[in-house]
Formats: C-alpha cells, structure tokens, sequence
C-alpha cells in the first residue's frame, strides 16, 4: 500500500474579508448530510408502494429473442413486468436522446435494464426478477 | 425459523422478530426506519453501509441480523445529534468535506471509530481507515482534511 | 423464505446439525464470502450453522513454539494480535493486505482458507509456515499439512460435515524470517492479481532452507519447490534471488481473466517473489 508520510496539515480556516466575495459558505444541505437526514431516492417510503427490480443483461452484445413474464407474474405480490414495449417514448439522453430506457431488440451492455419487475416487497420484486425468463 | 433479535441501535434497546437471511441494513433501513445507512454495492465493497458493531465499522450489507443480537450498533443518526455535531461531522461541514453526501455516514462513522482508537492519526492512517469507504464525487482529499482537523480541534469524544 | 438458522455453542453441536443436513447446510462465520454468494443465487444453502458464537474457536494462543489461531479469529484480531507480531508477523504483514477495515473486522482465518479461493491472502504466509490445519467432524479430529488442505478453485479438503477448527503455526525461529507480497489494481480492497510468501533460514552467509508459496496463479495457492531446491545450501549472493524468482515464475500455471494476462501473471510471480525473498532474508539476518 502506498503510504504518504510527509506530514499535511489541513488548511487553516482564516477569517476572511467584508463582503460577499470569498465568504466562506457552507453546503445548505451539509447539516443533514452529516447526520444521514438527508433524504435520496432510495430513501423515500409512500404508502401502498410497490418496489422495483431491474433484470439486467448479463452480456455484451446480444439480441433479446423473447421475454416471457408468465412465470413471475404467478407469485403472488408480484404485479407487473415492464418491458421497452410499455414505454411510449424508449429514448433519454442529457444532449442527445439515443439512449434506451429498457432494451428494445438487442442489448448493447452487460447491465443494460431489459425488464423491471414491481411487487408489492423488495424481496418479491427480487424473485420475480430471478424467475423472468429473457 | 424466524430470529428473535435483541440488540441495541444507537444506545438504545431493540426487540424484533427477524428472517435469518435479512441483513442488518435491511433491519435498519425498512424494519427501524432509520434511512441514514446507505444502500451501495450490497457486496461489502464500497462501504456506503458502514455501522459500528461493537465499535468497530462493519459492512452491514454483509452482516445477517442474528448475528447482531446482543451486540450494539451504531449508526450516522447516532453519532453527535444536531444541538451537538460531533467534532467530525462539524468538520465534515467546515472543509467541505461532501458533495452528494452519500458516502458520508459510512465514512463519518469508519473517522469516528479510528479517532475513538486512534485520537491523533496521520494521514496515512486516515486513508487506511478509510479504505473501504468509496467516493465517487470528491476524490477524499477535502474528507481526509476534515478528519484531520477533527481529530486536531476535539479531545477524545466518547462515541455512544 | 424460513431459512434454519443455527447458533450452536460448541463444535460437536456444530457438527451433529451439518451432519444431520447432509451436504445442504452452510458453516457461517464472518460472512463475508457467503453472504455474498448467497445474494448472488451462486448459493442456496438448505440452512446455516453459525459458528461465530463458539468460545473454543475464537482464541490465539503460543505454546510450545506453537502458534495457534482459531478458526473465527477475525482478520482485525490477527492483525491486533502482539503474539502474532512476535511469533509469525508475516501473517500479520498479510492480515494488513486484506481488504479494508470492514472488511477485516468480520473476515476470519478460518473463512479464508476455507473459501480455497485461490487468491486467499492467509494461504501463501501459512503454505511458507507450514501450518496445520485442525479440522473436526462427526468421525473425530484430524490436523492436515496446509499444503494438503486445498484441493482446487473452491474446494477445500473440508467435507460438508466438518468444522475448521484451528491452525497450528511453528513460531519464526531466530535465523529465519519471512515475507508477504500482494499485488492488486489498487492498494486496499482488492483481489490480488498474485500474492507470494517466502521463508528463509539462514547460517552464515548460506541459505539453510527456504520456502515459497504463490497464490492466483493456479487453481489453488502452491508451493514454489523447483526455486525452493534452487535456493537449499546455497551462498547468499546476489543472482540467486534472480534465479529462485525466474524458477518459481516458471512454476506457476496463470490464467488469463479480467484481473489480468497469463503473462501479466507470470511476470509479476518473478518480481514478487523476488521481493518477498529479498525481504525475508533481510529480516533472517536481521534475526541471527
């Protein structure tokens, strides 16, 4: 392991002048960050939700042949299998939307989503992802 | 079967039926309620889940819920409370220590547990103990800074 | 999803419920392998025997120039431990390797060795120590040499109904010394690419006896005995280390995968054991 041993101090924090430029400011949100209040996606909790598990491709390049839901719509609590076919408008992208939000006809990455299972538990939505047959 | 698990979170005793195969993090998460411990890679690699077992940072993600029973964990909602910050979390907030913040509990706690053993560490030691806590935003540099000033502003402070 | 969940408190205790499952129940201590593979689906064990509450397995003790360690002796504890330090600080040197701080707090020796992975950071020190493995099951206690105890990629000599109980070390003699090198794509919390021991006794000015141990560069960690045979009565000086490293790169059987080439492998194998061997004839002389 590579060890640093020449000694930095942390800077010191000085005092700095009037005014508003170079005024030390603080994260707005750094108070709950620092004490985990700060909420995230993962975080949130409503009422009668359901929760999601995305099956993913296990490989680089391949083409997606069928996609059968039967197997983990029968367990009870699972309640949906969503795939690129339920979705009006498959593309997103920061400046140019070409990328697919679930495999369509091919998958072009391992860990590309091809499906997402909803189930009424995490667990749930787990097995039903183990169970979907792609 | 399922576990009837007593532990204690945060100092204070916990009473709930369990299934064996559930992990700690999913007990504090979705059972307790206490969101605070983060959900990462859930392989024991990125350290996002970190909670003191017994005072010693553990990956929760990894840990079974029986085999917390009679022991004692702490979590981020347990270290300082917001009228009293511990000395890291206040240093957390001076250096500018985290960007989206979603490393900062498990590496908060694992700075907690090597000053609680450690008062005065050096860098190298900071980096060590902090090893297993991954940071996608801020390249650790302002992180390790903090602990360092932490560790040079406070006298030992008791972790709960 | 009721799975059996054991906590027995003595080894026998632990046995009778493996044997009763047959090949179905999983032994668990740290978990940080099992845990793993169990999320993976990789394993669905019909219950687990949780053996991290045993008294008797968790204790490091010196006796008779013997070190032993307990199976759950956790990594951290090793590490921690002023016995180990004294009597085989190579395991300590290899201890400080494994993963990162969490990681260690939970890990335990006997998790190591059991897991046979090939990587395993505990093997290389314990294959140059030779250490004995104590191992109990319905039959009764045996000790193997640890170079019997890894059979292949994960697959141990351990049957499903026995425990690993504890390893018995021989204490680092004065004129001997030994050294651990790890290799990985970063500096903690990494799989090596190739680990390496070496153990060296010396005599003035002359190799008595050494060892070498490799790991990730076969399907199990092994012993380098053709750079060994070179090194045995040998004059210290300075293209025998070149030698002995060349050899036992040579012994080596690397694969490729994504951690890296088959050359990659072979070539780091000459340089760490180089390293390791430098380091531990350092440290024999230091000791004479």
């Amino acid at each position: 392991m590579t060890v640093i041993t020449r000694p930095v101090p942390p800077p010191v924090l000085e005092e700095v002048a009037e005014g508003a430029v170079g005024q030390r400011r603080c994260r707005h949100d750094a108070l709950l960050q620092v004490t985990g209040q700060a909420m995230y996606g993962v975080d949130l909790r409503a009422p009668d939700m359901l929760w999601a598990k995305a099956v993913r491709s296990p490989y680089p390049h391949a083409r997606i042949v069928r996609i059968d839901p039967a197997r983990a719509l029968s367990i009870p609590g699972v309640v949906d299998v969503v795939t690129a076919r339920d979705i009006p408008y498959n593309r997103y992208g920061f400046t140019h939307e070409d990328q697919r939000v679930l495999a369509d006809d091919r998958v072009r990455y391992v860990g590309e989503p091809v499906a997402v299972v909803a189930a009424e538990t995490l667990r749930l939505a787990a097995e039903g992802a183990q169970q979907l047959i792609v | 079967m399922p576990f009837d698990l007593r532990f204690w979170v945060n100092g204070k005793e916990v009473h709930i039926e369990v299934e064996p195969d559930e992990t700690l993090l999913w007990v504090l998460r979705e059972r307790l309620q206490m969101t605070g411990t983060k959900v990462g890679c859930e392989a024991g690699d990125c350290g996002a889940c970190t909670v003191l077992l017994d005072g010693r940072p553990v990956t929760s993600c990894l840990l079974l819920a029986p085999k917390a029973h009679g022991r004692h964990v702490v979590t981020i909602e347990g270290l300082g409370s917001p009228k009293r910050l511990h000395p890291l979390q206040q240093a957390f907030i001076d250096y500018g220590a985290l960007q989206c913040g979603f490393c900062g509990p498990g590496m908060l706690l694992s700075a907690a547990a090597l000053l609680a053993q450690n008062p005065h560490p050096t860098e190298a030691e900071v980096r060590e103990a902090i090893a297993g806590n991954l940071c996608r935003c801020t390249g650790y540099q302002k992180i390790v800074q903090a602990i360092l000033a932490a560790s040079q502003r406070a006298s030992r402070e008791e972790i709960p | 999803m009721a799975l059996p969940y054991f906590v027995p408190t003595s080894v026998q205790e632990a046995v009778d419920i493996l044997a009763d499952y047959g090949d179905d129940a999983k032994v668990i201590a740290g978990g940080t392998d099992l845990v793993v593979r169990m999320r993976e689906g990789v394993l669905r064990p019909a219950a687990l025997v949780d053996i991290e509450r045993i008294p008797s397995l968790s204790f490091i003790s010196l006796e008779d120039h013997r070190l032993r360690i307990g199976a759950t002796a956790t990594i951290s504890t090793i590490l921690e431990s002023s016995e180990v330090q004294r009597c085989a600080p190579v395991l300590s040197e290899a201890a400080r390797r494994i993963g990162a701080v969490q990681l260690r707090n939970r890990a335990t020796i006997g998790g190591n060795l059991a897991s046979a992975v090939p990587s395993a950071d505990m093997a290389p020190p314990l294959l140059v120590l030779e250490a004995l493995v104590h191992i109990t099951g319905p039959s009764g206690e045996r000790a193997l040499p640890i170079d019997a105890f890894f059979i292949g990629p994960h697959q141990s000599a351990l049957r499903p109904d026995e425990v690993l109980t504890f390893v018995d070390i021989p204490v680092l003699e004065s004129g001997s010394g030994a050294a651990f090198v790890k290799f990985g794509r970063r500096s903690a919390q990494v799989i090596a690419v190739v680990n390496a021991a070496a153990w060296v006794r010396v005599q003035g000015g002359r190799i008595e006896e050494a060892r070498i141990a490799l790991g990730a560069v076969a399907p199990t960690p092994i012993r380098a005995r053709n750079a060994e045979a070179l090194l045995r009565g040998q004059e210290i000086r300075g293209e025998l280390l070149e030698w002995a490293a060349h050899a036992a790169a040579e012994e080596a059987r690397p694969i490729t995968d994504f951690r890296g080439t088959l050359e990659y492998r072979r070539e780091l194998c000459r340089v760490l054991v180089w390293r390791a061997l430098e380091q531990a004839l350092h440290r024999a002389m230091e000791g004479e």
